[in-house]
Order: C-alpha cells, then structure tokens, then sequence
C-alpha cells in the first residue's frame, strides 16, 4: 500500500476510494482461505491484515520529506544486507536468500524492490528531466548493484522483478524512445543466449513444463494441471462457498501461491471478472493520486511502485492459469504467508 | 545588461516549457503504462474465459475422474514392557464415529441427533468443536472416539440415515498401569505446531501423536517405526478404489525395561497409605538398572492421551499435592545425614581422620578461629561423647561431620561428593533431570553473588544449607555406596526389540571406580550402615525388619524452618508445610545388594520415625514378592 503514502499534500493524506477497494479484496481473500485452509488460517491473516493496516496508518505520518532524505541511506542500508546474505546468508534449496538476524529471518532482496525505486526517484528528484546520457549510466549502475547480488543468490524472478521496478522508473522518467526500443531489441535477441548459457536446469525445467504440463503429470507438471483442473471446473458460477473439491483435495499450496485456484473453483468467471475488476480499479486510482502530485519525486516512485503491484497480480495469476512458468510470487492483499 | 536580462527570461520560459513537456511526457507514458496493464488483465480474463467456458466440460469431466493420491500410512507405535515382560503400553484397536462436512449436507442438524444412539455429552461435544475448528472443510473431524461394542452395533444400524458419517478403526494408545507409571513411561498426546517444525515431515505427516514426557519422549525415534507409503486411485471425494503401489511400515521397536513394576506398586501403596507425598526410587547396584521409580501422588497418563478436558487438567494443575510434579525425577530436597556416609569416606580419603580418631560431641559445635560467634548444635542437644567415623553414621552425630567438614574445606568436599554424582545429572534415560545442587565457592559467586562462609561449609558438611538433591541421585549414591565405588549409570533400557532385525541390548558405558585411600573405608562405613539398623543405638533401629538378612541403611531429617532461638519445636508444634522431610536411604541384602532404595517423604517429620519404617515395608514385601 505505499501509493498511500505519497500523496500530494505535505501533510498526510488517506485516500478514502483505495481503502475501501483494499479492505474489499482482504475480505474475499478471507471468505476463500476459510474455505481453503480452515478457521485457524484465516483467523491469523486476518491478524496480519491488521498489522499491515496499523503499518500503513504509521507510514501515512511520515512526512515526504523524510522519505526522500533517507532513500540513500535506505538503499546503501539494502546492498550491505544483500552483501552479507551472500556472506553469511542462510542455504535454503541450494539458494541463499535468507538472513538470519536472531529475532526473526528476513529476505533482504525483497526489500531491494523498494530501495531502486526509492534511490532513482530521489536521484532524479534533483535533476533536469529527460535525464542526460550521464544521468541515465549513472541510474543504470544504481539498478545494477542490487539487481546483481540478487542474481548471484540465486533468485531469477525476484532479480528480474528489483531490475524491471527501476527500468519503469527510468521510463516514467523519459528517457527517449530511441534508446527503450533499442534495448528492448537487445533483451529479445539475448533470451536465446540466456537459454543456454544463463539459466539453471530447474528452470528450464520450470518453462518447459509451462508449455507441457503432461510433460509430467504425477511430477512438476503435477501442481499446473490440478490449477488448471480448479479453474476449468469452475465454470460461470463456480461451485459455491466451500464446495471446492478440486483445489483442496488435490492441490497443494492451496493456501498460499495457488490460492487464486481455489477462488476461480468455487467462484466460476464471475468471481474472476470482480476480483479483476477491484484490482484494476485499485491501480487506477492509484494512477488518478499519481497524476495530481507536483514533484518528480513522488511521481516517479509512485509510478512504478503501482506497476510492481501489478507485476505480482499478474506473474501470480499468468502462474496459477498456466500461461506463466511457477515462480512463487504471491498475489498482492491477498495472502501474506507462506 | 538588457540582453542578459532577455537571455534569463529566455531561459526561464525555456524552464517552463521544459518542465511542461517533462509532465506531458509523463502523462502520455502513463497512459501507455495503464493501457498495458488493461492488456495485461485482459489476457488474464481471456486465459480464465478460456479455461472456465470453452474448455470447461473437458476439466469438469476430469475433476470428476478417478485420481492417482499419494498417502503415507503411519507406522504402529512400538510398545513399551517392564523387566517381567508385563505390557505398560498398549496400542488398542478402538472405533471413531467420523463426519466429513464435504460429504454431508446437513451435518450439524444430525450431531444433534447422536446421543440417540451413542453418549455424546457436553464434554464430548467440546472435543468435537475443538476438532472442527483444526480441521479443514474437507477433512474427517471425530464426532466421538472409542465407540463400544454395543454403540457401534446400535449405530450401524441407522448409520444410512447420516450422510457423511462413518465408524472407522484406529489404534489408541493405552497405559494398563496409567497411574502407577505416568511418572516413568510419560504419555504420548498430539503433534503441535512447534513439533512440526521439528519433526521429519515425511516420516511423521501421517501420524498424529509424538510421545511427550517420560520414556515415550526420550525414545520417540525407537518408538515411532517407519511409515509407509501408498498411491491409490481415488474417487474425486477421496475414497480409495485400487492400490496401485504400497510400500508397508515398519512397526517401532518394542522397549524392555528394567522398572519392577511389582515392586513400583509395593512403593506407590506404602507412599499413599499414609498420603505422603514423596517418591522412592529403587536402583539395582550391580547393573544401574532402575528397578522403580515412583513419585507420590501421580496422576493417570491416559488422560493426556486424546487431549485433557479443562476440567482434568485444571484439577491436576491446581491440586495443593501437585499430582504433575515428578518428585523422584525433579523434586530438590536438602540430603540432610543422609550424605554423611559420603562425608566420613571423603574424610578417610583425606587423611583428615583415621577410623579411629575420636571427636568429642558436646552437643555443639565452635569453628576454632571465630570462638565468639554461634554455635552449630548437634540436633542431640545433651551431645554424644566420644564419636568416630563408625558410630557417627550409626548415631548421626553433627558435631563430627562439623569438625571434619571445616577440616576438609569445601573444594574437596565438593569434588569428592561430585564422584557420587551430586550436583549433575545421573544421566538416566529420562528428559529433563534435576541436577540438585552441590556448591562450591565458585557455585555461590556465580549464584548468589557473595563469597563463601565458613558457616556454609559446616551446613554443607551435614547435607544442608546450600545442598540438594533429587530422590533419583539419592538411590544412586546409596547404590554406589552399596557396590563399594563401583557405579553405573542408572538406565531403564534393557533391550529394544525391532520388528525386522530383532533384539538388541543397549550398551552401557562404564564409568570409573570412586577413588580411595584408605584400605578398610569401605569395610568400615558398610559397617557403620548396618549398624545403623541392626545396631543398639542405630538411628532406624526401630523400623521393623522382617528379613533373615541385614541390610544397610542411613537416616536423614531436613529441616525445613530455621529454628532462631536456638531450641527445635515438636513435630505437632509445627505447620504441616514446615515440618522437616524425612528421608531414608539404603541398600539390602548388606552383603550382596541387589537393591538400593531411596525414600522421601515430604513434612514427614523424623528420617527414622517416618521413612524408615515405610522403608523396612517396602523392603520386606519386596523380598517377599520376590521369593516367590
């Protein structure tokens, strides 16, 4: 929920419209994880729902100025946690991505995407628009660093998410068309390259399955159909409130990244077209807020945080349905544990 | 002058237009941004569309399929067995009455209707409210375990009038002798979520109950066995048609142990007669096996089984006796004279005395260097003239063990009574042992921040002050005590039985004799312990022995109230709760021991008054038991 908090005033703002259409979706996201997970699961996310509400209504009072002062800070703070997961991190499935720091652990690559956006937009704050040549390698190299450490954990989708939270920033920017087309030719032309030289066989496994889920039906391919499965017997109206047989009898994770499954099931089309509708009327609000701010700063951040927000809705979905390989990004407002 | 002026305000319209097509350009990329999201989320629609109305029969159909379900079948626990091969452990075949709500319409009209046939009071609802709430909407919540005979055959009967209902066989755990061992063999009750985290999730994911105190605890992983594992073809409710691959489990392993359980009933029944509470504890000195160990009062492991109801667990918690409290294995008494054996060996070891070295007993005691301060009374006031090491055990003089505890000094006092393993954990199979305290200089500055006293010495030397220990190290030292500085470890295994690759016996590690310089020291403290039944002046000379051999004992009163104007009130004069505990420890035959016993009881009074005599009770119906 950081659209809230840049908001075009100096003092705090609440965006009445956006709360309502938040609180909307925490709602249904309880009706379906009782269904999925029981009266204990949902009780706890509720708990958590409530948490997030308390940290948005903290941050509401932060002032703007604050944010930018610290967003160096904040990112310099970001890359020495990076650095320290590669030094001291916590091997999980061959990955280190965890930082163990007593209390609790913490993935500091998800703090990343937070931090790029954040450094770029107070970079740019101080400068002419459209950014110089100059301007532009010296944002790049702030997107690489972190981008970089991430990849070197290694974390694929969480890399490729940190980097593009600060291409769209850059975007938003306006860096010329010229120079978007042309990298975007280049991207294109080194996935072959990347295919065979870049990627880990998991995940090449992982895409292939995406185009042939009988590939392996009893293996990985295994947790795609019965989504799939989930979904398509659904139908228009869906099987009714607690009448998912499918997606709870078959589909593991059905609490956590395969929710969306077990909504599709007992809601059907309908349900699909109202929880579509509420999260694009969530980024469109966010848009209209991000348009009548005055300074880059918040423009810039705002943006492209709203895009990362869509980018998770729709790696999650594009997952669930199978039109996108598995990569355990959660759907956004919608479940908050694993 | 004018053209710089014209040059700024050329610059500042240039300013101006810039920032204007800076937010122009904004605007429009924006616009591109929200168009791509609209595609974005249409493609998702499209894909949903796609999936849910024109392929929607194909999935409908086969969401109605037969499928392939992979299930682990939980292996049967192992069952545990005392040394005369009597089960303290069963795992019955008993029948649950089950609900899935998936598969019944109007479930709770029909709970309603239960107690038509079955008992299903409030207590039984409240387990099955408890289980609804932990299960998922598609899982079997348990309307009510352990049907009988007879409600199984009333209810089957009418069982088609209740949808989704279903009698279903399991095996539950059961302690034939609850009571008697809950403080032993522990109890098994179900997996948390802090277990979960802990456990191995393939071994355990069909398994619903882990062994949570006691032996059950302290070998879950001989216990639990191996799961198997099945994949089944299933209906889309989940009822299994064909098993296509079953891999079966592997039982766990049977446990023998070396508890007596005769002889664990003969001490709870003499612990309960006069509702003591205490514990007794029972060790074999030529082996460390422990023959028994009880704490009193105990409570019954089967209730923890299927989960305690509030109302149990609230009566136990809150029960002024402390049913939950495992004394023998927990509870930290003062030894009191009890150590005294130990002293006077420490003492001959030293050279601080010889066997025949004569201290005179006025009654009380003065540390030499500080003359003007308090004295430390002997608890006979009139004294006891001249003592040596024999007839100070056999009377328990304090003056004595005073005199030579300051001669001594605490530093060896401590590492010699450490050999008899004061102080730390015996290592018995058992979790969570209390190590009772042995202090030492080092102890009291860590603990209490203050250096040690002369004073603390002269407490310590009699088994008070500082110094405590648990009725399990009690047994163990009289058991060293018995095999003349031999030791074993005390342990309960004696052999695992696993299904597949049979019996095997655990191996004990051996640990060193407890070292002794003087020759005749054994000879002469067994003496002295013997004396203390048998002899004329012996302090448990008058707890009524019914044996043809003699045995070896030691007394020990603990006080539990400091007594400031120097003068010891009558036991009746006392709060129950300050009275002094009472202790007696010993080992029989005296020749050749077989058993050594440790009792206490606590605010009991006198060691030879009180725990003598229930001593000499258990002793004498143990031997009898045993003849025949």
């Amino acid at each position: 929920m950081p659209n809230l908090v840049i908001s075009n005033r100096n003092r705090f703002y609440l965006d009445i419209p956006l709360l309502i259409l938040i609180i909307c979706i925490m709602c249904i996201s309880s009706v379906v994880l009782y269904s999925a997970g029981g009266v204990d699961k949902t009780l706890s996310q509720m708990v958590r729902f409530g948490i997030g509400l308390v940290v948005m209504s903290v941050v509401l009072f932060i002032p703007k100025g604050l944010i930018r002062f610290s967003a160096p800070i904040f990112y310099l703070l970001t890359i020495a946690l990076l650095v320290a997961v590669e030094l001291v991190g916590v091997n999980v499935n061959n990955s280190q991505r965890w930082l163990d720091i007593g209390v609790t652990k913490i993935q500091p690559s998800e703090i990343a995407k937070l931090a790029i956006p954040l450094m770029l937009a107070n970079y740019f704050y101080v400068r002419k628009l459209p950014p110089s040549w100059k301007d532009i390698i010296v944002a790049l190299a702030i997107i690489a660093v972190p981008t970089g450490l991430v990849l070197k954990q290694p974390d694929l989708g969480t890399a490729i998410l940190v980097a593009s939270s600060g291409c769209i920033l850059l975007f938003l920017a306006g860096i010329s068309w010229r120079l978007i087309i042309g990298s975007l030719i280049l991207l294109v032309a080194s996935i072959p390259l990347f295919w065979f030289y870049g990627m880990k066989d998991y995940q090449k496994t992982r895409v292939m399955t995406v185009l042939n889920p009988e590939r392996d039906p009893l293996g990985d391919g295994y947790n795609i159909i019965q989504s799939q499965i989930a979904i398509g017997s659904g139908g228009v109206h869906g099987k009714g409130f607690n009448q998912g047989v499918q997606s709870a009898e078959f589909l593991p994770e059905n609490t956590t990244d395969f929710i969306f499954a077990v909504f599709s099931e007992e809601w059907g089309l309908l349900g699909i077209a109202v929880l579509f509708t509420l999260y694009l009327l969530i980024i469109l609000r966010c848009f209209q807020l991000t348009l009548k701010m005055s300074d880059n700063f918040s423009r810039l951040l705002s943006g492209s945080l709203i895009f990362i927000f869509f980018i998770y809705f729709f790696i999650n979905v594009g997952m669930v349905s199978g039109i996108l390989p598995v990569v355990g990004l959660p759907l956004p407002h919608f479940y908050s544990t694993r | 002058m004018s053209a710089r002026k014209k040059t700024s305000i050329n610059n500042n319209q240039n300013e101006i237009q810039r920032d204007k097509n800076i937010q122009i350009s904004f605007y429009r990329r924006t616009l591109i941004i929200i168009i791509g999201i609209i595609s974005g989320i249409l493609v998702l629609f499209s894909r949903a569309y796609y999936l849910q109305i024109t392929r929607h029969d194909y999935y409908r159909t086969r969401s109605q399929k037969n499928r392939v379900k992979s299930q682990v079948i939980p292996p049967i626990r192992g069952n545990i067995f005392d040394r005369n091969g009597i089960a303290l452990s069963e795992n019955i075949l008993s029948y649950d009455l089950i609900v899935n709500r998936a598969k019944s319409q109007k479930y709770e009209q029909l709970i309603e209707k239960i107690n038509q046939y079955i008992r299903f009071n409030d207590d039984d609802l409240s387990k099955y409210n408890l289980d609804k709430r932990k299960k998922l909407f598609n899982q079997d919540i348990i309307v009510r375990s352990d049907l009988s005979q007879e409600e199984i055959n009333t209810f089957s009967v009418d069982l088609y009038k209740f949808p989704g209902f279903e009698i279903v066989p399991s095996y539950k755990r059961h302690y034939p002798y609850g009571t008697l061992t809950a403080h032993v063999i522990g109890y098994i009750n179900n997996i948390n979520k802090k277990d979960k985290k802990t456990l191995d999730q393939r071994e355990y994911s069909g398994t619903l109950k882990i062994g949570r105190t006691g032996i059950e605890k302290e070998y879950e992983s001989l216990l639990h066995g191996q799961a198997g594992f099945r994949q089944a073809e299933v209906t889309k409710t989940g009822r299994i048609i064909r098993i296509l691959d079953q891999i079966d489990p592997i039982p766990g392993s049977d446990l023998t142990l070396s508890l007596d359980l005769t002889l664990q009933k003969i001490i709870s029944e003499e612990l309960e007669k006069n509702e003591f509470n205490g514990a007794g504890v029972a060790i074999d000195p030529r082996n460390g096996e422990v023959l028994a160990l009880y704490s009193n009062p105990s409570f019954d492991a089967n209730l923890f089984v299927n989960g305690i109801s509030h109302k149990d667990y609230n009566f136990l918690r809150n029960s002024p006796r402390k049913n939950l409290f495992n004394r023998a294995l927990h509870g930290q008494y003062a030894p009191a004279s009890t150590i005294k054996p130990m002293m006077a060996l420490a003492a001959l070891h030293h050279y601080v005395v010889s066997a025949s070295t004569r201290i005179n007993c006025r009654g009380y005691y003065r540390i030499p260097e500080y003359k003007k301060t308090k004295r430390f009374f002997c608890w006979k006031r009139s004294g006891h003239g001249n003592m040596t090491a024999r007839s100070s055990i056999i009377q328990s003089c304090d003056v004595y063990y005073y005199t030579v505890g300051k001669e001594l000094g605490i530093q060896r006092i401590h590492d010699y009574l450490a050999q008899f393993g004061l102080g730390k954990k015996t290592g018995i199979d058992l979790p969570n042992e209390s190590t009772g305290i042995l202090p030492d200089k080092k102890w009291k500055e860590k603990n209490y921040k203050k250096s040690w006293f002369i004073g603390d010495t002269i407490n310590a030397s009699i088994g008070q002050g500082y110094v405590t220990t648990t009725p399990l190290q009690l047994a163990y030292f009289t058991a060293i005590l018995g095999a003349r500085g031999k030791r074993y470890k005390p342990h309960f295994l004696t052999k695992i039985t696993h299904p597949i690759s049979g019996t095997t016996v655990p191996q004990q590690q051996t640990l060193s004799d407890i070292i002794q310089n003087n020759p005749k020291a054994w000879k002469n403290i067994h003496n002295a312990m013997v004396d203390v039944v048998s002899g004329t002046r012996g302090t448990a000379r008058k707890m009524l022995l019914n044996l043809p051999f003699k045995i070896a004992g030691k007394t020990g009163t603990a006080q539990n109230f400091s007594f400031r104007n120097e003068k010891r009130l009558k036991k009746h004069e006392l709060k129950q709760h300050l009275r002094d505990n009472a202790l007696f420890v010993t080992y029989a035959p005296a020749d050749e021991p077989v058993i050594a016993l440790s009792i206490l009881l606590e605010n009991a009074g006198g060691g030879s008054e009180s725990a003598a005599p229930v001593a000499a009770k258990v002793l004498n119906r143990y031997f009898r038991e045993r003849k025949e």
